[in-house]
């Protein structure tokens, strides 16, 4: 019996020893184990739209760069992990992004939008660049480092493809302009220079456009203006530049497609390249507009779902009618003219023409709508825009008109300029500027009660819209200036919030903003100028429920300021 | 990534159409079932039920190409992967459902337990421990009616929600993970261990006990 026990005590001292040290070194079980898919990596990225990119909420993260997806397949967690990227002279490595461990089985899934700095706004060209990801773990406590890179193309900023879906996936017209809705990254309505043209625009009209106040029959009024004016500058369509292209597995058409800035200084434009600017132009103005791309086409509706002019109600404008040669075959197979003959096309035929090709389209299913506003709220913006020299710009847009619809001439120098007719002008007590607005606005200063920085203050309380002249003594730049005033508004609650900004060409900064108060909402925009001993702001606005009817007003008293 | 299972439920409501680049089809209502698996694998059914003019457009732009439609949701909701993607409809009641299965689901949080986004406007109904159920009307949807229920992994604990009703409304639950083989070793093997050696020292202690005397008896007393 003892021997039994003895022995039976040493065998369960080996065996337990055996399994505590089989258990200490987990034989039977699957160590952690990183995997990883082939890492789904974009092969080329529009500059022009790198802030689409940058944004992971753009139609749920679907314009990523990289994809990549890690899975444990071990029974133990693997842990410290991280993962960063870099793009080679673009981006420097970015912060990793940390999970303490991967649970044993389990998948995670990694996407990268790409915060590429402005300066690839300048790439004129196609770029090559290099992607690469860094993943660190442990797995055991043992570390591990894996890199992946891949040569992927930057494209110049006026390259716009038109898919980015990869040849396998790709079944149809519609796929293959699956990226219309980056057009919208070029449609520019607050750059400067698209804010001298429409200014020039609605000079063409007696210098006041009331926007689109009345409805449809406005909306027509102003889309007719712009056409005119096009056409009495000779803006000149350019014909189609397309070619295929392919960088990888993704086989795409690209258009070389200049911003409206570059189109109105060269003043000429393609299909794609007019449809921008109309979309500009009437945005600027307070209308919205959709651009309709069909096979190797596209041109625009404008309508105002403010007005209660809904897009199905829009106006159809054929943007290339502006040169004969692009529309005469059309014009008369849709019977339009009865035959060809070398009559410029008026307005009424250029609506014609698109409201037919659109009906067509409608029937046949094959087009594919790009609304800019929507769009843009979605994330499709603008890129950055450099300095322009406006003085020379406007010299140039002046000379374009023709001598017998040249609008009146524009205040020019001495201490008070000449008032142009209906206008009434306002001169800085020192001289540092000039300001005109509609004879009947009335004086809306309250002394004792507008803040003492306010030296202006003028509207029409039926219209709403108003513009103020404010000096902020003491700051150094506009965003000093505004937050002071937002301070001192907001003590008389009253919000301010600035919404955008853009540099314009004489120093100044052309700001957007609302002002949110017990009264209602006021949108406005703004010129600031720094001037010796502070800043200047130029303010002309209207009520918010308002500002698509007015905003043609706005911007016209706007573009006759003059610093000194 | 974040709000990946999020994300997926809006989109299937406002599926975008390939004929606009935002226009979408609204579904009357949608009814969403995501069944969490302990290795945090998800099985997902959308239930859509839709007017008669909507159903048309559906139909027509996905609807009718479900090849399309999953292609559309790979390309478009890409923080997901999609798997075993079945689809039925039933052009009388107009109605669809999807169901698919990810390999990747709740988000890993840095306190190692996991998390499934809400959306804010998705309120709480009621909860059984392992099973929620969440309704609410979509505003980015026509005011869409929406329902959800989740169901966590058997082994979940320490479930509950965090930032209930805002926009970051999420889920959090931990999972207990059984014992693996190793700890099955180690601990079998401690209670062996300790087995033998009571068992030794029992022997040792019998063998003690029972030895004969080398000192012989005292001899009677006379």
């Amino acid at each position: 019996m003892q021997k039994l026990l003895t022995i039976g005590g040493a065998i369960g001292l080996i065996a337990g020893g055996v399994l505590v040290a089989a258990g200490l070194a987990r034989v039977g079980e699957r160590p952690a184990k990183l995997t990883w898919r082939d890492p789904e990596i974009k092969s080329a990225l529009m500059t022009l739209g790198y802030k689409v990119y940058a944004n992971s909420k753009v139609e749920f993260g679907r314009h990523y760069l990289s994809k990549l997806v890690f899975k444990n397949t071990g029974e133990h967690p693997v842990t410290d992990f991280s993962i960063g990227y870099k793009i080679d002279d673009y981006i420097p490595w970015t912060d990793p992004e940390n999970f303490h461990e991967i649970p044993a089985g389990f998948t995670l899934v990694k996407l990268f939008h790409p915060k590429l700095p402005p300066s690839v706004t300048k790439l004129r060209n196609a770029t090559n660049a290099t992607f690469r990801i860094r993943v660190l773990w442990k797995e055991e406590g043992r570390s591990h480092e894996e890199t992946f890179a891949r040569d992927i193309v930057l494209r110049g900023i006026n390259e716009l493809v038109s898919s980015d879906l990869p040849d396998t996936e790709s079944r149809d017209w519609f796929d293959a302009n699956n990226a219309a809705a980056f057009a919208v990254c070029m449609v520019t309505p607050n750059d400067p220079v698209v804010t001298l043209y429409a200014s020039e625009i609605t000079r063409l009209a007696g210098g006041t456009v009331a926007g689109v106040t009345g409805g449809a029959k406005e909306m027509v009024r102003l889309c007719r203006i712009i056409y005119d004016y096009m056409m009495a500058t000779e803006l000149r369509y350019t014909g189609v530049k397309f070619m295929m292209e392919s960088v990888d597995n993704v086989t795409t058409g690209v258009q070389t497609v200049r911003m409206p800035r570059d189109m109105i200084q060269n003043n000429e434009g393609l299909c794609i390249e007019l449809a921008i600017l109309w979309s500009s132009v009437l945005e600027h103005l307070g209308v919205d507009s959709t651009m309709i791309f069909v096979r190797g086409h596209v041109f625009v509706i404008a309508y105002s779902e403010a007005l209660g002019i809904p897009f199905k109600n829009g106006l159809p404008i054929e943007c290339t009618a502006i040169t004969l040669r692009a529309v005469e075959d059309p014009l008369v197979d849709l019977k339009i003219r009865a035959e060809k003959t070398d009559a410029p096309v008026t307005f009424d035929e250029a609506v014609e023409l698109a409201s037919k090709e659109w009906a067509i389209k409608q029937r046949s299913g094959e087009f594919i709508t790009v609304p800019v506003k929507a769009l843009q709220s979605a994330g499709y913006v603008a890129p950055e825009m450099a300095d322009i020299d406006m003085d020379k710009l406007t010299e140039t847009l002046r000379k374009r008109l023709p001598e017998m619809i040249k609008p009146e001439p524009r205040p020019g120098p001495g201490p008070v300029p000449p008032t142009p007719a209906g206008l009434t002008i306002w001169q800085h007590p020192q001289g540092l500027m000039t300001i005109s607005f509609p004879a009947d606005f009335v004086s809306l200063l309250q002394p004792g009660v507008s803040p003492g920085f306010v030296l202006f203050s003028a509207g029409n309380p039926g219209t709403t819209v108003g513009c103020d002249v404010m000096q902020i003594a003491g700051v150094q730049d506009p965003t000093q200036a505004i937050n002071y005033v937002a301070g001192v508004f907001a003590q008389m609650g009253a919000m301010i919030q600035v919404t955008g900004s853009t540099p314009m060409a004489n120093g100044a900064v052309m700001l957007n903003g609302m002002t949110n108060s017990a009264a209602g909402s006021m949108r406005w925009n703004c010129i600031a100028k720094t001037v010796p001993g502070g800043v200047l702001l130029v303010s002309a606005g209207a009520n918010a429920t308002v500002w698509g009817v007015q905003s043609a007003a706005i911007q016209a008293i706007l573009s006759t300021v003059r610093f000194k | 990534m974040k709000t990946r299972l999020l994300l997926l439920t809006l989109a299937l409501g406002l599926l975008p159409s390939w004929r606009s680049a935002v226009a979408q089809v609204t579904a009357k209502a949608l009814d969403s079932i995501q069944e969490i698996n302990p290795d945090g694998s998800v099985n997902l059914t959308f239930q859509l039920a839709f007017d008669a003019e909507p159903w048309g457009r559906w139909k027509t732009q996905v609807g009718d190409d479900p090849a399309r439609l999953r292609g559309m949701m790979r390309h478009q909701f890409a923080a997901y992967v999609i798997d075993d993607f079945k689809f039925e409809k039933d052009d009388l009641n107009r109605t669809a459902k999807i169901t698919m299965r990810s390999p990747a689901g709740p988000e890993l949080r840095r306190d190692r337990r996991f998390q499934i986004p809400v959306d804010g406007w998705c309120r709480l109904i009621n909860n059984t421990g392992h099973t929620w159920f969440f309704s609410g009307n979509n505003p980015a949807a026509g005011d869409n009616q929406n329902t959800l229920k989740i169901v966590l992994p058997a082994n979940t604990t320490d479930a509950s929600l965090i930032n209930a009703g805002m926009p970051d409304q999420a889920l959090v639950y931990a999972l207990s993970v059984p014992a693996g083989k190793s700890r099955l070793f180690v601990w079998s093997g401690a209670v062996i261990l300790l087995l033998g050696a009571v068992l030794l020292a029992a022997g040792m202690m019998s063998k003690k006990g029972t030895a004969p005397s080398a000192v012989p008896a005292p001899p009677p007393a006379a």
